[in-house]
């Protein structure tokens, strides 16, 4: 039961040291998305890696359209995978979606997360009366009736501007993984996060480091893992317990 | 923004150019808004001998035959193109996508650099060196052409699939010597195809199972496993969405759905504290009181327990006086600590910043009332953005929410008239304080025993009960009645309640009359395109005139006005809708059949020799030719009650078995045929199935060999039979040739439930899923498979063999879904496949079909309709007929044409005795008439021919004959 789990999600468990680092990945990439972060932390780290159900290098049959309609379900797979592999405690980077993934899991089970690291998070992407998430919901509509009239030409749109567009072996990479997902999986999950709200949940979160919440300079719209492994290699460590 | 084709044009030299306008005429083709680099890998593709067939060649795995890599490329390209979305307004031209101009402006600054070519731009830049714009009209050769194509990702993707390597291909287009060595020595692992994933172990996957079976939103299916926590079980909802996840919940149970909960606690009741909670600061006293109840009712209680829903508990923040919520805390946690473990709770709170305000004026309510915190981060109703997902393409289908929202509801909150009527008369009981266990107890003889026991517990519990007075127990004992009722109304009258749900339009509502006309021989193609709208009746079809000739001798015929035929029925609304339908233009050579009816032996002795001609005439109308209405099972007595299928096993069984045997009585000659599949749907209901039944309830059979109308009625009949109505079955015919041949398509248009789908792949998969999504219990009936064209026959195959493929039966909750697609592949039709295509083709739709027909639960072979020994039946029953109307004196010639309706007619019709009836009624009357007005004693020859010039009106009932024949 649980190999199969950890098999359709690709889990891979690198690297040596006591301590355990689990880099999920973030919308439209998956875990090759930590390749460059990765010769950082495996020699004192042991670095979980793993694939989203979402993301494009697992079988899309495992989607289930059903079952993944919130991101609970997704966290009932990280926990499932951690509980799996006998993890007691780690520290958790996630990056955009895997981020409030990551949020929801420890406040299910708190004791299992020594630190979040959180890049890229946002409680909520849509405005409010009061709160500027940063899209109008009329505005996200039209960007996914573009995703279902134009799979293509939204991802080339999209990739660059995700990424930045003056890193263009990154943009390739990226575009690549998001081609990867099954358009109708990607539109599914964009509109599972664009439905998120997590207002009222954040100050659930008992793990004790809190969260570094990744919104560091420049890195607001592009996964830095991408376009500065250096840079942000350097920030994580900063931000690991010692 | 797309670029328009000329802008495009200019930057290729002229073979890049060419390529180009042949992707422009593929995007054109299939009506895309914009034409991709995938486009222009089809087209490469499509060319025998291009640059990148050349190069997948050099770079092609070694694992697989050339030839069927190459058709695995094809393949995965047409589904990819297949994804794209058609547009509405078709376009001439339609412009070049962004990503298909950016490898155009790569391949430019490509060969600029390129030192094979730098000198020339060289050169060029310094002749005009005047005109700058001269650098960008750079002309795009071929190979550089197909280098940046590959470069974009959707095209290396497909190429991937293909088991094709992007890198390699431009190795091998830039250095082809170096890369054949290369590829000779490199072993690489076979490619994976599109198909070959069929072997994962989906079963294995954890929750799967879980979310298969249900319906109800994650909101709520995280609330009830919760609740069966052994500690912490009381769950505490929190975040913005919380009281929307909270009412929804709530408001389920209140109105007794069945399935929100999980089966050990399903039946929960619901006590509403919430009022008093709000105003627990003003009236202790109300509290007291609620308090009492709930005590009293726990005591009472039957059922699985009773949940207290507090509400909203910023109710507490706001109260002065800690003292007051401290002692309804402690009164709660009194109750909660039950030995029973029947009582919970439930709140919630709109923030994170309440809950610590709880906690900090509470310490102690999250131990003492066993609290779960549920973070609630999307909302169950209202705005929802899931609400307008439509999956691409059409072959990843889910049922959408809305979907699952209304069959929850419905299912449980509809009954039928007769169900709601005896509902009704016990709420009515309950209010006057009735005892109530009459009638429920009197449909109970009718129920299976386990539906009694359950039954008994709610008549118990209404009864100890009883002598409350309170509103909120009332309310219980409705909501319990609803329930019982309605799970009743599920089990007993499924049927009825499913045949309200269908949405198709009742054939008698639209009656249209076809006009049959000789000329209009090229109406057929546009018929099925719109099988929205065009649910024809069963009795539309009315065949073609016949009209009885008399004649004294062969010469000179007499003709006698004829009898008046019946009026039109409905004769306003069938001209109104008065369609052409092509008709049968027989091309076969002339058959002459004059059979001399009313001689003797001697005669059918002749009618033996002419065996061979006759033979070919069946063949003809096999497929065929007969201007004869279809219309199958229409007159026969419904039997859908004794067919639904949720009776109890054995009676169940029983009347399987008489099913069954109705079936093979009326379709005689497959009686082996209908053995089998009766034997294998009953196997794979038991779960014994050879492939999917046993997951998922599906059976799968393919019906091969010639014998359409029989497959057809058995189809009808299994949708009836499994589901208890012939609604069930959905009809597709896939064959997906242009042209379709008259004789079919009248058999086909004529008869509503078979929709010839010829605008498109991807509509009659998106068409099916969505069918299937409304009519999740359905017999899918596919004919023509083998005429499937590819894409359609990788989807099938493809779901075919994973157990776990994406169509929204799939999760449904009646495991007893039988997905029986018929294949249908006469022999001589696939010889007519074969011919026509080329050998590549046929080969590769042999193996098709062979793996196709590996996977299905069970092949089912046809016979062909024995046309012989029916002729001989039916001339020796008009023999023997017109014998005692005119003793030897009599002879009739029956004119081929109208042999080939009367056989066509006793081979479609479901009356067993239609044609004897016929025969008797109006052949024989006629016969006489047309003596009688002739007025001739000696030796008379009549002829039965068939009559053109007029619209027969009246029908045989039961027969695809007219009533009414002419005398002339």
């Amino acid at each position: 039961m649980g190999h199969s789990l950890l098999e359709a999600l690709n889990v891979r468990v690198v690297g040596s040291g006591d301590r355990i680092l689990v880099l999920a990945h973030g919308f439209g990439t998956d875990q090759s998305a930590w390749q460059r972060i990765l010769p950082f932390f495996v020699r004192d780290h042991r670095v979980v890696l793993y694939d989203l159900v979402c993301a494009g290098s697992v079988n899309p049959d495992y989607f289930d359209f059903r079952r993944y309609t919130t991101l609970d379900a997704y966290v009932d797979d990280l926990l499932y995978i951690l509980d799996a592999l006998r993890i007691e405690r780690c520290t958790y980077v996630g990056h955009s979606i895997s981020a409030t993934i990551g949020i929801l899991a420890s406040i299910r089970r708190p004791e299992l997360f020594t630190k979040l690291v959180l890049i890229g998070a946002s409680p909520r992407f849509l405005n409010d009366k009061n709160y500027h998430g940063g899209f109008e919901q009329s505005e996200i509509e039209k960007v996914f009736s573009a995703m279902e009239a134009n799979y293509a030409a939204w991802v080339n749109g999209f990739a660059p501007l995700a990424v930045g567009a003056d890193v263009p072996e990154a943009v390739r990479e990226f575009s690549r993984t998001l081609f990867n997902m099954r358009p109708d999986i990607t539109l599914f999950v964009s509109r599972t996060v664009f439905n998120i709200d997590l207002r009222g949940v954040l100050g659930l979160v008992r793990t004790t480091s809190g969260a570094e919440h990744g919104a560091h300079v420049g890195y607001r719209r592009s996964p830095p893992h991408l376009s500065a492994p250096n840079l942000l290699a350097q920030e994580l460590r900063r931000a690991l317990p010692r | 923004m797309p670029t328009p084709v000329s802008v495009a044009r200019q930057c290729l030299a002229e073979a890049a150019a060419a390529v180009l306008d042949d992707a422009i005429t593929v995007a054109k083709r299939r009506s895309h808004a914009q034409t991709t680099s995938l486009h222009i890998v089809s087209a490469l593709l499509a060319l025998p001998s291009s640059t990148l067939r050349e190069a997948c060649t050099r770079s092609r795995s070694s694992a697989y035959s050339p030839r069927l890599q190459f058709r695995a490329l094809e393949l995965c390209v047409g589904v990819a193109l297949d994804r794209v979305s058609v547009s509405k307004s078709a376009v001439d031209e339609p412009p070049v996508s962004n990503s298909l101009m950016a490898a155009i402006k790569r391949s430019q600054a490509n060969q600029r650099r390129h030192p094979e070519t730098f000198h020339l731009y060289q050169l060029q830049l310094n002749s005009d060196s005047l005109n700058s714009s001269s650098m960008s009209a750079v002309k795009v050769e071929l190979k550089h052409f197909v280098m940046s194509i590959l470069d974009d990702p959707i095209v290396s993707r497909v190429l991937g699939d293909a088991g094709f390597r992007t890198q390699e291909i431009k190795m091998a287009i830039l250095n082809p010597l170096t890369m054949s060595r290369f590829s000779s020595t490199t072993s690489r692992p076979p490619p994976l195809f599109l198909c070959s994933l069929s072997d994962l172990d989906l079963n294995n996957f954890p929750f799967s199972e879980d979310a298969a079976t249900e319906k109800v939103d994650e909101n709520s299916r995280r609330i009830g496993d919760i609740l069966l926590k052994s500690r912490r079980r009381n769950p505490l909802l929190i975040g913005v969405y919380a009281s929307d996840a909270y009412r929804k919940f709530v408001d389920c149970l209140k109105r007794g759905e069945t399935g929100v909960l999980p089966k050990e606690i399903d039946g929960l009741s619901v006590v509403s504290i919430e009022h008093e909670i709000s105003e627990c600061i003003s009236s202790e006293e109300m509290m007291e009181v609620k308090f009492k109840q709930v005590v009293e009712m726990l005591q009472d209680c039957q059922g699985p327990g009773f949940i207290v829903n507090v509400g909203d508990l910023k109710a507490f923040l706001n109260v002065k006086s800690v003292d007051v919520v401290n002692s309804v805390v402690s009164k709660m946690k009194g109750l909660l600590i039950n030995p029973g473990g029947k009582l919970w709770l439930i709140g919630f709170l709109s923030g994170d910043g309440d809950y610590k305000k709880l906690i900090e004026r509470f310490p102690s309510i999250e131990m003492d009332w066993d609290l779960h915190l549920l973070p609630i981060t999307t909302s169950s109703i209202g705005e929802n953005f899931m609400r307008s997902f439509v999956p691409f393409g059409g072959f990843f289908t889910m049922p959408s929410e809305l979907e699952s929202l209304c069959t929850t509801a419905t299912k449980s909150s509809r009954l039928c008239n007769l169900c709601n009527e005896k509902y009704e008369q016990e709420v009515s009981d309950v209010l006057k304080g009735v005892s109530t266990n009459s009638v429920a107890d009197k449909q109970s003889v009718n129920l299976s025993s386990w539906l009694q026991i359950a039954e008994c517990e709610t008549s118990n519990r209404c009864l100890t009960v009883e002598a409350k007075e309170d509103q909120t127990i009332l309310d219980a004992r409705v909501t319990a009645l609803k329930r019982k009722w309605s799970d009743i109304c599920q089990r007993l009258h499924c049927s009825s309640t499913s045949q309200e749900d269908i949405t198709l339009p009742n054939p008698h509502t639209s009656f249209q009359n076809f006009h049959i006309q000789k000329e209009s021989a090229n109406v057929s193609p546009c018929m099925p395109s719109d099988f929205q709208t065009i649910y024809l009746p069963k009795q539309e079809i009315i065949p073609k005139p016949v009209v009885l000739s008399t004649s004294v001798d062969t010469q000179s015929e007499i003709r006698v006005q004829g009898l008046e035929l019946n009026d039109f029925q409905n004769s306003s609304a069938s001209q109104k809708k008065m369609m052409s339908l092509p008709i049968a233009c027989t091309s076969s050579p002339p058959v002459t059949t004059d059979l001399t009816l009313g001689t003797t032996l001697s005669d059918s002795a002749e009618e033996c020799r002419r065996k061979p001609n006759l033979q070919e005439h069946y063949n003809g109308i096999q497929h065929s030719e007969s201007s004869l209405s279809y219309d199958i099972l229409s007159h026969q007595v419904s039997q859908s009650s004794s067919c639904s299928y949720h009776r109890e096993k054995q009676m169940y069984t029983k009347d399987l078995e008489n099913s069954w045997n109705v079936l093979a009585e009326k379709v005689y000659w497959q009686v082996e045929a209908i053995q089998t599949i009766s034997q294998t749907v009953s196997h794979c209901r038991n779960g014994n199935g050879r492939y999917h039944c046993s997951n998922k309830g599906n059976v799968w059979l393919s019906f091969v060999g010639p014998d359409k109308v029989g497959k057809r009625k058995i189809a009808s009949a299994v949708a009836e039979i499994v589901f208890g109505g012939k609604e069930h079955l959905l009809s597709f015919d896939l064959s997906s040739q242009d042209v379709i041949s008259p004789f079919n398509s009248i058999i086909d248009c004529h008869d509503p439930k078979y929709h010839k789908m010829k605008s498109g792949r991807k509509m009659i998969v998106d068409y099916l899923a969505d069918e299937l999504t409304k009519h999740p219990h359905s017999v899918v009936l596919l004919e023509n498979v083998e005429k499937a064209d590819l894409l359609v026959r990788i989807v099938y195959l493809k779901q075919s063999k994973r157990v776990n493929f994406r169509f929204p039966w799939k999760g449904n909750q009646h495991q007893q879904q039988c997905f029986c697609p018929r294949i249908d592949c006469p022999k001589e039709d696939t010889d007519t496949v074969k011919s026509d295509d080329e050998n590549d083709d046929s080969d590769d739709s042999e193996v098709w079909l062979e793996e196709l027909l590996e996977h299905v639960d069970e092949n089912v072979a046809f016979k062909p309709f024995d046309f012989d020994s029916l002729t001989q039946k039916i001339l020796k029953k008009i023999d023997a007929r017109l014998k005692q109307v005119g003793g030897s004196t009599l002879l009739l010639e029956i004119d081929r044409e109208v042999m080939v309706q009367i056989l066509a007619a006793a081979w479609l019709t479901d009356g067993k005795n239609a044609l004897e009836d016929w025969i008797e009624q109006v052949l024989c009357l006629s016969m006489e008439e047309a003596r009688q007005s002739c007025n001739v004693t000696s030796d008379v020859v009549m002829k039965l021919v068939q009559y053109d010039g007029l619209v027969v009106e009246a029908q045989a009932s039961e027969l695809c004959l007219p009533a009414r024949i002419k005398v002339k």
